[in-house]
């Protein structure tokens, strides 16, 4: 019973940290896309507070709506637009006031488009790079900082498998997507000193909005299923994460595979 | 092609009989922003699509466009006090059951498959295994917020619109798209069904278990042996269920898929016989007693997420009338005896009970016993259909349109009487037939459609 505090001194000790409803808290970047969607529906789920961002804020009232529903603790939603320099800083501003301890960020918003588009209209490259690789990037410079004052958190970003090994017929989104898998590894290294993670997740096709025009009769997978298992990959600080996790052999394949043989391949 | 369109993937849609297809764009708005221009930037037909669960022609229309609505699938309000749920009409049942069985909240009424929409539960008003308890799924419903014809979103409720409601409850979504809705959840805490499954040697049998259990039991159905014949005929297992404390299944049980589409010269009247002496030979003489988790026992047949195809590639008819309980024995019969004898086939079979009539002009439900039978799209098919849609409309009964495909127009209009009432809503609010599927013209449920 020694070690049981005495009166006088309980008074005296600072109380112990209440937990907060917004402990451990995520921030989703692309919240109404497809994985983006299904991330925070297992982030409520696991009753952890949320932060949406994402263009159409009127539509993403109505997640939170949906998210508190399924459990969230809270959860506010923040207009954020990739192609608006000042939204990142904007964005880590507004995460800095409302988050007070650690808290974890999923980077999920991209746009596709078909190479065909691009070709002709190259005026509609910048807008893919600037969406999927400039403000991505631009987004993990501002929460780094952040997250590494806090001592700790989760970043995950949402890159490709077909930035692994960028295909003709997939040439821009490909090279958006390789160029942020190139960021990822320096600012890895960068935050785990201060006990930050970084997941990049490489999906497949998923059954989203993004791929739903172009639906080449290939399978797709559920957007649900890949955000699980995502969810499972942030939480053991796996460093990427394929899926379907077949996808980490082929691609091993592929990115072995001399260019003069790829680039001769039809896929 | 309005530009609205353009950028719209080409699909060939069918029902889950996988006996017609007509290609349409297909579009699947993921933000509520992004529904209405497809209906007020586009012209001609537009339809709302669910799962795909209905069978026959409800959710296509052949050059139109088809609005997958399984993205809008928000929960928007929920009064713990009332139970009242609004949710967006993409929302799965088997969704809502999975999030508020921990409040103790179910869904009333739900039908044989988990992958069904609300809006699809409500545009077909679905029934359950609980019919003579819970009615049908418009029962349910409070109110529906409708995009119509002319742009607008409207809040249709039974007082402030009754004709609307009655036109959008079981009216195939003929009247515009359901975007949410105010459902009513039915309390209950437990997770399990306790089933009691009973053998029966023939129909008289048969009817006259379920006339006993009727009026007690919370859940009954019959799965009959559609094959047999002579003194055979009814031949089938009844299970009664209640609800029990017990096992719950959490996490949605993973379907298993079918290798490949079954090659078309099966001799699948052979292989159903066999089945289904297979099955009933599997039960004990004096049944069984068990005790399943909810969806288990709802929802037996998506162990396969593919059976569809079990068919084979040139699809399978699905035949579902209810008759009025007075003419339901002489009309049961005679609806075995035609497809047993038929070289068409059967292999699954589904008899119910119905308590009461549905809310909707074209809601299904009368007091009386439903039969359901899968009919595979080959020679004789077509045949059968006919004697038995004749058989349904001599006893004074009718046919399901979520199952229907082969329907006569002259036979639908004899079997709900206030079509009439229908067709003058719908020349109010859809003036132009914007909403007529492929069915509703079938059938002439928009009179201007030809």
């Amino acid at each position: 019973m020694n070690d049981l505090p005495q009166d006088g001194q309980a008074s005296e000790a600072p109380p112990p940290a209440a937990p907060s409803l917004l402990d451990d808290a995520w921030a989703i970047f692309g919240a109404s896309s497809g994985l983006g969607r299904e991330f925070a529906r297992q982030a409520a789920m696991q009753g952890k507070a949320l932060v949406l961002a994402g263009r159409d804020k009127a539509d993403l009232d109505l997640d939170a709506r949906d998210l508190v529903l399924r459990g969230a603790p809270a959860v506010r939603t923040q207009r954020f637009d990739a192609l608006d320099p000042a939204d990142p800083a904007r964005a880590a501003a507004m995460l800095d006031a409302a988050l007070p301890g650690r808290f974890n960020a999923v980077i999920a918003f991209g746009l596709l488009g078909t190479q065909a588009e691009f070709e002709a209209d190259p005026a509609r490259v910048a807008g893919l790079m600037t969406t999927n690789t400039g403000a991505a990037i631009a987004l993990m410079l501002a929460l780094a900082p952040l997250m590494e004052r806090r001592g700790g958190g989760r970043l995950v970003v949402v890159g490709s498998v077909a930035g692994d090994r960028v295909r003709a017929a997939n040439l821009v989104y490909g090279a958006s997507k390789a160029a942020l898998h190139g960021a990822c590894a320096p600012l890895r290294a960068r935050l785990a000193r201060s006990g930050v993670s970084l997941t990049l997740s490489k999906p497949g096709p998923l059954d989203t909005a993004m791929t739903f025009s172009q639906n080449r009769g290939l399978p797709l997978a559920d957007a649900g299923d890949c955000a699980r298992d995502l969810w499972q990959a942030a939480y053991s600080g796996k460093v990427e994460r394929y899926f379907p996790r077949h996808w980490r052999w082929i691609m091993l394949v592929l990115r072995l595979m001399p260019g003069a043989l790829f680039h001769r391949l039809k896929i | 092609m309005p530009e609205a369109l353009a950028s719209l993937p080409t699909r060939a849609l069918s029902g889950f009989g996988r006996t017609r297809h007509s290609l349409a764009r297909l579009a699947r708005p993921q933000r509520r922003p992004q529904l209405a221009p497809l209906v007020d930037d586009t012209e001609g037909p537009v339809l709302a699509r669910g799962f795909g669960r209905s069978y026959g022609d409800a959710a296509q229309r052949e050059g139109g466009l088809a609005i997958d609505m399984t993205r809008l699938d928000r929960l928007v309000d929920f009064d713990a006090g009332s139970g009242v749920l609004v949710c967006e009409a993409g929302m799965r049942l088997a969704e809502i059951d999975r999030l508020f069985a921990a409040r103790g909240f179910c869904v009333p009424v739900v039908p044989g498959t988990s992958w069904v929409s609300v809006g699809g539960a409500i545009a077909a008003d679905i029934h359950g295994k609980n019919h003579d308890k819970a009615g049908s799924f418009g029962d349910h419903v409070e109110w529906i917020d409708l995009l119509t014809a002319d742009g607008n979103l409207r809040r249709i409720d039974p007082l402030g619109a009754p004709a609307i409601f009655a036109a959008t409850i079981g009216g195939m979504g003929t009247t515009g798209i359901i975007v949410q809705a105010a459902l009513r959840l039915q309390r209950e805490t437990r997770t399990a069904i306790a089933v009691r499954q009973r053998k029966l040697t023939d129909l008289d049998a048969l009817l006259a278990a379920l006339a006993g259990h009727r009026a007690g039991a919370t859940y009954s159905v019959a799965w009959v042996d559609a094959m047999a014949r002579g003194r055979h005929l009814g031949r089938s297992v009844l299970e009664i269920g209640e609800p029990a404390e017990g096992a719950s299944a959490t996490a949605e049980p993973r379907a298993r898929r079918l290798p490949a589409t079954p090659p078309d010269w099966l001799p699948l009247r052979l292989i159903g016989r066999a089945f289904n002496a297979a099955w009933l030979a599997r039960l004990p003489a004096a049944g069984r007693d068990r005790i399943l988790p909810r969806q288990r026992f709802f929802y037996p047949l998506d162990a396969v997420a593919d059976w569809n195809r079990v068919y084979g590639s040139a699809g399978f008819h699905q035949f579902q009338c209810v008759l009025p309980d007075e003419r339901a024995p002489e009309g049961l019969r005679r609806l075995l005896e035609a497809t047993s004898a038929s070289r068409a086939g059967c292999l699954l079979a589904v008899l119910k009970t119905m308590g009461r009539a549905g809310r909707g002009y074209l809601s299904f439900a009368m007091p009386g016993h439903t039969l359901a039978l899968d009919i595979p799209a080959r020679a004789d098919a077509g045949e059968l259909l006919g004697a038995l849609e004749r058989i349904a409309l001599d006893c004074g009964g009718r046919v399901y349109l979520a199952k229907d495909s082969t329907l006569s127009r002259e036979g639908f209009a004899a079997m709900y009487p206030e079509l009439p009432r229908q067709q003058a809503v719908l020349a109010q609010i859809d003036p132009q037939s914007r909403f007529a599927s492929d069915l509703s013209r079938r059938l002439g449920i928009h009179e201007a459609t030809p």
